[in-house]
């Protein structure tokens, strides 16, 4: 894998990426250990569509992605 | 001191013995009392008053993780409740599909409390993008409990169409104004046979009671509660009216009359002078 570095969208921020060309999981991977969270209960949108945890290695992502990240929180 | 407790404790066991079963898609419930977990000043508080209020349910929202968070909220409440994720702050079909999606990929449920709310101010729910918000994911098996306003209509479009639940609204969300329309209630609860929980606008304990009072299968709430002086007191004095209105109800309410019916008989009384 190329160490280029590239810059993606995550929950409406920037992200850098040394992956040139990542999968979803790669990204979630990498963005979860740089923040020190865990993937328990994580749910995953690509330009809002869900992404099923099962097809994440599937799911090439490029440059342009809107990437989000959600987790179940407090609500009414 | 003692003698008061035991007391308690036993009318507290009568109480539990005596619940009927709730069924909602296939599940069974004994508490008529679904709780949501926001706004509480903080999670020891959430966690006591939701163990005192009895829930077996509790709403949860789907928010983008944030990594300046340290802990997961869901690892810090109980384990022994049914989740039912909520679409809150979804205003349009796009956004309330996405949301529901997302929630049963992380919660592995298919129920989801159905909110479309019309603007920020009132979150009044939007009955139209809530209508065709329903019909797409009923489509896609969700179970669906729809938030949505007290119109009898719209309610029972919403059954016929195949929500597990109805859920409409006594006054707007946090607003604790309490049952505003009565008769549109009664009117629901006349026109619908499914499950129908008051969802929004509960401001106090009697305002629960009226509601079970009136033959509806629960009720929803969250801010009456979570913004009380004492969160823990005011859940179990929810749980309390719940439990009473519906065994109120259970016993057929006397019909009002707009002349007095005397009590006692006149019978035998010791003569006028």
């Amino acid at each position: 894998m190329s160490e280029t570095k590239k810059i993606f969208l995550i929950n409406g921020s920037s992200f850098v990426c040394k992956l040139k060309n990542p999968n979803l999981n790669d990204l979630i991977e990498i963005f979860l250990t740089e923040n020190k969270k865990l993937s328990t209960k994580i749910a995953v949108a690509v330009n809002n569509i869900l992404v099923e945890r099962s097809k994440w290695k599937k799911k090439k992502i490029s440059f342009h992605d809107k990437i989000e990240i959600v987790l179940p929180f407090s609500g009414g | 001191m003692i003698k008061l407790k035991l007391f308690y404790l036993l009318v507290e066991d009568d109480l539990n013995m005596n619940l009927e079963t709730l069924l909602i898609d296939g599940k069974k419930f004994q508490s008529r009392l679904i709780m949501g977990t926001a706004l509480y000043p903080n999670l020891d508080l959430l966690n006591r008053s939701l163990e005192s209020s009895g829930a077996e349910i509790v709403t949860l929202a789907i928010r983008r993780l944030d990594i300046t968070n340290k802990s997961n909220f869901l690892d810090q409440i109980k384990r022994k409740y049914t989740y039912l994720p909520n679409t809150a702050g979804c205003f349009t079909k796009k956004e309330a599909i996405l949301t529901a999606e997302l929630a049963r990929e992380s919660l592995e449920t298919n129920w989801i409390k159905l909110e479309l709310i019309s603007d920020e101010e009132i979150l009044l729910p939007d009955p139209i993008e809530l209508f065709e918000s329903c019909k797409e994911l009923i489509k896609k098996k969700f179970k669906i409990f729809a938030y949505c306003s007290d119109d009898p209509i719209l309610c029972k479009r919403l059954e016929d169409l195949g929500c597990e639940v109805v859920m409409p609204l006594v006054s707007p969300i946090g607003s604790g104004l309490g049952i505003r329309n009565e008769h549109n209630l009664e009117i629901i609860r006349r026109m619908c046979n499914g499950k129908i929980f008051v969802d929004a606008g509960i401001g106090k304990p009697s305002d629960a009671a009226r509601i079970m009072e009136m033959g509806f299968d629960g009720v929803l709430l969250n801010s009456s509660v979570a913004r009380s002086l004492d969160p823990e007191k005011m859940a179990k004095a929810m749980k309390l009216a719940v439990i009473s209105g519906r065994e109120g109800y259970k016993s057929g309410l006397i019909e009002k009359s707009k002349l007095a019916i005397k009590s006692t008989t006149f019978k035998g009384k010791i003569s006028n002078f």
